[in-house]
């Protein structure tokens, strides 16, 4: 894998020295130069207490997407469901292999039309797709809802390379209800830490003028959305049914202000906050370069999931254009997966499935750097979910390539999740029935998700 | 584009039996309306609006309708503003362009239909976050102003009273493009009150009050959406909109921004009601910059020059393509439409659908392969007739309508375009096995064989028939929009033929392809069609007959003229009337 050269995590190192409260001069500077215009109150934050006691950790999900599906010859293993050797593709996984578990056999049976659109829409939500937009909440977003609770935020979406192209979408807060991740890496950052992160405090508290301070400016903002809110509420009372619904989105979003702002005051983000949690440093703007993208995205996110900032981080990633030269691969992923089953161009598939899996281990070091307030780390809390808008085979909706990893996980029933296994469901298997597995592994009481094809969780998993 | 069943679009309702421009005004002012109220007439003082025909109650104002049609204004969902009319509304209620459009993320353009479609949008968290970013650095930016904001002296007589009253008055009625209402001023009054002691220090300060009232109005559903009341129409379901309500959406409508002071004092004097004094506001507002401006992004949604700006190819099998062709690709397209609606354009759709006319800068000129200008401006070029046919041979569309990489389905995007776009005809999605059925293909494959091959598979031929030779016709273009006379080694064949239309028959090439769209009153119905789901911001339903024919015949009556069509929908049910709630 490529080595991670910007520093992040430092792993298991708690902090000693006084900490600063983050100060509204230096996110402006750090910006990479385009200064970050930030609201005054979030740059006021004060510091807290965390990580005092032994506690119950939250739960986190992480979900990475790569896109067009994968060769199957190179992906699925060989072997029984303890005893297995993983594809090629996943050779940079082996190391982690006790931590994964790999789902076979599972097709997108959703349907409303073409191989992408369905593809995309109905990946994250076992839904149909009507006009690129899934008929039904993702698995993220549900989880979200319910396991981002006292966070800032609910939870992140970002993507590499995606930019605007929301034609299809993958992430919905309800039917029809597209959520768009964010391209840019400055702007999930300015998302994710305009507000700062919760700091660990060794000495004294923070300084009673700040607080006040913070106090009222949180009450003013508080008075304003209030008054927002009550005109809402009005409106809401004279129009018909499906205007409600789109009011109610939007009132869902002031609440999700007020909520930010909740956890912002009460320290109730922090509880969850690793101590090596800290600001990372700010993106250079305008980052053209996708495996440097691919990078800066899985560290803001990760980091967003150790600062307890949010429980639930997405990352898109849209290979279809680009040109991994650095891979020797020329001509992008999209066009070579259409001639997916002839030597020449699996091989070059295979090539670029490996360097996601690479970004994949990445990702599992930099969960295994930051330690939680039980005494494990943020890999042992968290699911993730390693998943493809396309199946195997050229543009395929059959035998997705679904990964899941974690480390000493919890289920909410008190046993451990077991991992390192290879678990193969019979051919045509709604996989609606690994989102509704994920959802019950998060905590979710989840008997069925999606469109119907399911029949309810995957037999041994949630 | 279209998502309707082709019933729709099939031009076979009688014209109407009535000039649309000779508006036939049937009804009057009804007493004791000279101030339309608040909220668009709907306050408890306000006398009802009357029914036909029962004595003692004036009739409601009726625009023209054809034979055989009643008033049905079809579904009125909340319109949410687009992030360019947030902009607009922005910089017409400030006196300025703002700069908070990074606060706020794009709109999704969803699979089919335009970008403004109210089905298709609600607001995420990320949009609700942004609207509140926006609002706080617009209403700081304001106060820091505050003579301009507000006339008045907090420390005179009448002091703070008398300067909300003000502030609510005349900024109030322009963000919220209507009078505001008892409760609405007692709920911004509290916000004053509250926002005027929730300062930093604890020192309550007036602007800080003003700030927060203007931040609560920049965030509530009176300015982000196109809230309306109306005047319930006894019966019926249906409301006639306020004088105020008619202004906002013909400033949305041909501005795509916020009332102008002459709208809102004719809004004020209740001169909005009668469809004559809309059209006659109509008239005036197209003669605006924002005119065009409005005009630009429908044509460029129809199109898919607004993909432009993040259009991607694949750069290794396409090597002439360059990032920095995006931008001029768009404003070729769009001096084009500003061309096509001149005087020398004449507003035609035939002109939009063949003029041999297009605008190139210098690396423009360098990309086609055209000697002509030297610089960046962009100038007028003549096109080879032979070659070129309007709309249809900008690089731009043929870019956007071209596989990302250098493959072999351009035709299908081109040739779903003109069934879709241009004869509203719905093309079907593919069943859920199509790949499975699709046809090997070799690196010598070429897109005309691979989709003959397509054709003759049961599975794919019967959509694709109704596709592919449609497309065939854009074969010369490559999928960037270069001209190229082989493909793959084997020179192009661009025979095709069109059915299920007017004007059926084989054609060769774009050319023929144009001038028989061109000729076809069914285009010029479907390009009605799509104004009425732009202009309406949602697809047409069964009830919109009548709307959608109004459009319809405004445009062939005009000979096609455009400017006419772009007028007309001020004289619609669908414009000029709303459904209350969900009914009918």
């Amino acid at each position: 894998m490529s080595a991670p050269t910007r520093s992040t995590a430092a792993p298991g190192a708690r902090r000693t020295s006084p900490p600063t409260p983050v100060s509204r001069r230096a996110l402006l500077r750090g910006a990479g130069g385009v200064a970050i215009a930030l609201p005054f109150l979030e740059a006021m934050t004060p510091r807290r207490a965390l990580g005092q006691e032994p506690r119950t950790e939250p739960k986190r999900l992480f979900t990475f997407l790569i896109e067009n599906g994968v060769v199957p010859s190179a992906w699925f293993p060989t072997g029984s469901e303890k005893d297995f050797k993983m594809g090629s593709i996943l050779a940079p996984m082996v190391p982690f292999q006790k931590h994964m578990i790999l789902v076979d056999g599972l097709d997108n049976k959703t349907s409303g039309g073409t191989c992408h659109a369905v593809g995309r829409a109905g990946c994250l939500t076992g839904q149909n797709n009507s006009g690129g937009r899934a008929q039904g909440i993702s698995i993220d977003q549900a989880v979200a809802n319910h396991i981002s609770t006292g966070t800032r935020l609910k939870s992140i979406e970002a993507s590499v390379f995606l930019k605007r192209n929301f034609i299809y979408s993958l992430f919905h807060s309800g039917p029809g209800q597209a959520v768009f991740p964010e391209d840019d890496p400055a702007k999930v950052f300015e998302r994710l830490f305009s507000a700062g992160v919760p700091t660990p405090v060794t000495v004294g508290n923070p300084s009673p003028t700040v607080n006040e301070e913070f106090g009222r400016l949180r009450q003013r903002k508080k008075s304003i959305l209030d008054r927002a809110m009550e005109e809402y509420t009005r409106l809401q009372g004279t129009v018909g049914a499906s205007d409600k619904m789109r009011l109610d989105r939007h009132m869902n979003g002031i609440r999700e202000i007020e909520r930010g702002l909740q956890a912002l005051g009460a320290g109730g983000s922090a509880l969850g906050a690793s101590a090596s949690c800290k600001l990372p440093e700010a993106p250079p703007a305008g980052t053209s370069d996708f495996q440097m993208h691919t990078k800066l995205h899985s560290e803001l996110l990760s980091m967003a999931l150790a600062c307890d900032i949010t429980r639930v981080g997405s990352l898109q990633t849209r290979a279809s254009l680009t040109s991994f030269t650095w891979l020797g691969v020329n001509g992008g992923q999209h066009a070579i997966s259409h001639q997916q089953g002839s030597a020449g161009p699996d091989a070059q598939l295979n090539k670029i499935a490996t360097w996601f899996c690479e970004q994949v281990v990445y990702i599992v070091k930099l969960l295994q750097s930051f330690p939680t307030g039980d005494g494990k780390t943020l890999f042992d809390n968290t699911l993730l979910f390693w998943a493809n808008d396309l199946g195997t085979g050229p543009h395929s909706r059959k035998r997705y390539p679904f990964a899941l990893a974690t480390g000493d996980f919890t289920l909410p029933d008190g046993k451990p999740l077991q991992t390192g296994r290879y678990l193969k469901y019979p051919g045509g298997t709604a996989h609606n029935d690994l989102l509704c597995s994920i959802g019950r592994i998060m905590g979710l009481p989840l008997e069925k998700f999606g469109n119907g094809q399911g029949k309810g969780p995957l037999p041994g998993l949630g | 584009m279209s998502s309707s069943a082709p019933s729709t679009c099939a031009g076979s309702r009688p014209l109407l039996a009535v000039a649309l421009l000779a508006a036939a005004c049937t009804g009057s002012i009804p007493p004791g309306l000279s101030d339309p109220g608040a909220a668009g007439g709907s306050s408890p003082t306000t006398p009802g609006r009357g029914t036909p025909g029962v004595p003692g109650v004036a009739p409601i104002p009726e625009p023209p309708r054809a034979a055989g049609c009643k008033l049905d204004p079809g579904p009125s969902p909340l319109r949410l503003l687009t992030r360019t009319e947030y902009l607009n509304t922005v910089r017409d209620l400030f006196g300025g362009p703002r700069d908070v459009g990074g606060d706020l993320p794009e709109d999704g353009r969803p699979a089919r239909g335009f970008a403004n479609d109210a089905n298709a949008r609600s607001a995420s968290d990320i949009m609700v976050a942004g609207y509140m970013k926006a609002a706080e650095k617009l209403a700081a930016a304001a106060v820091g102003d505050m003579g301009k904001l507000l006339a008045c002296d907090p420390a005179a007589s009448g002091g703070e009273a008398a300067c909300l009253d003000e502030l609510f008055d005349s900024f109030g009625t322009r963000a919220w493009r209507r009078p505001l209402t008892a409760a609405e001023r007692q709920n911004l009054t509290r916000a004053f009150q509250e926002g005027k002691t929730g300062t930093a220090s604890g020192t309550p300060s007036f602007a800080s009050g003003v700030e927060a009232v203007v931040t609560v109005m920049l965030i509530a559903p009176q300015f982000l959406y196109r809230t309306e009341q109306g005047t319930p129409i006894a019966g019926s379901g249906f409301a006639q909109l306020g004088s105020y309500e008619v202004a906002s959406r013909l400033s949305y409508l041909l501005w795509g921004s916020m009332p102008d002071s002459d709208l809102l004092s004719a809004a004020r004097a209740n001169k909005l009601q009668k469809p004559e004094e809309v059209l006659l506001q109509a008239r005036r507002m197209v003669d605006d910059a924002r005119f065009l401006a409005t005009v630009t992004d429908f044509s460029n949604q129809f199109l898919g020059l607004d993909q432009m700006d993040t259009l991607d190819k694949d750069q290794m099998t396409l090597p002439a393509w360059k990032p920095e062709l995006r931008d001029p690709l768009r404003i070729e397209g769009e001096k084009f439409l500003e061309y096509v609606l001149s005087k020398e354009g004449g507003g035609k759709l035939s002109t939009f659908l063949t003029a041999p006319v297009t605008f190139v800068n210098k690396p423009l000129a360098a990309y086609y392969g055209l000697s002509g200008p030297g610089g960046d401006a962009f100038e007028k070029v003549a096109l080879d007739p032979e070659r070129a046919s309007g709309a249809l041979t900008l690089g731009g569309f043929l870019a956007a309508h071209g596989t990302p990489d250098d493959g072999l389905t351009s035709l299908v995007f081109r040739g779903i375009f003109v069934r879709e776009g241009l004869l509203c005809q719905h093309v079907p999605d593919p069943p859920p096995n199509a790949l499975d059925e699709n046809p090997p293909f070799t690196p010598e494959t070429t897109s005309r064989e691979w989709s003959f091959a397509r054709m003759a598979k049961p599975v794919c031929g019967t959509c694709h028939q109704m596709i592919d030779h449609l497309g065939f016709a854009f074969e010369s273009y490559d999928p960037i929009g270069k001209w190229r006379t082989t493909e793959r080694g084997k020179p192009v064949d661009v025979s095709g033929k069109i059915d299920g239309s007017d004007v059926d028959g084989p054609f060769q090439g774009v050319v023929e392809l144009g001038k028989k769209l061109a000729g076809s009153k069914m285009v010029g119905d479907c390009v009605a069609t799509q104004w009425f789901r732009f202009a309406a911001g949602r697809s047409e339903t069964d009830r919109d007959q009548c709307s959608v024919s109004t459009l319809q015949d405004a445009l062939s009556r005009s000979g096609g003229d455009l400017r006419e069509l772009f007028v007309a929908f001020s004289q619609t049910d669908a414009f000029l009337f709303r459904s209350q709630g969900d009914a009918p």
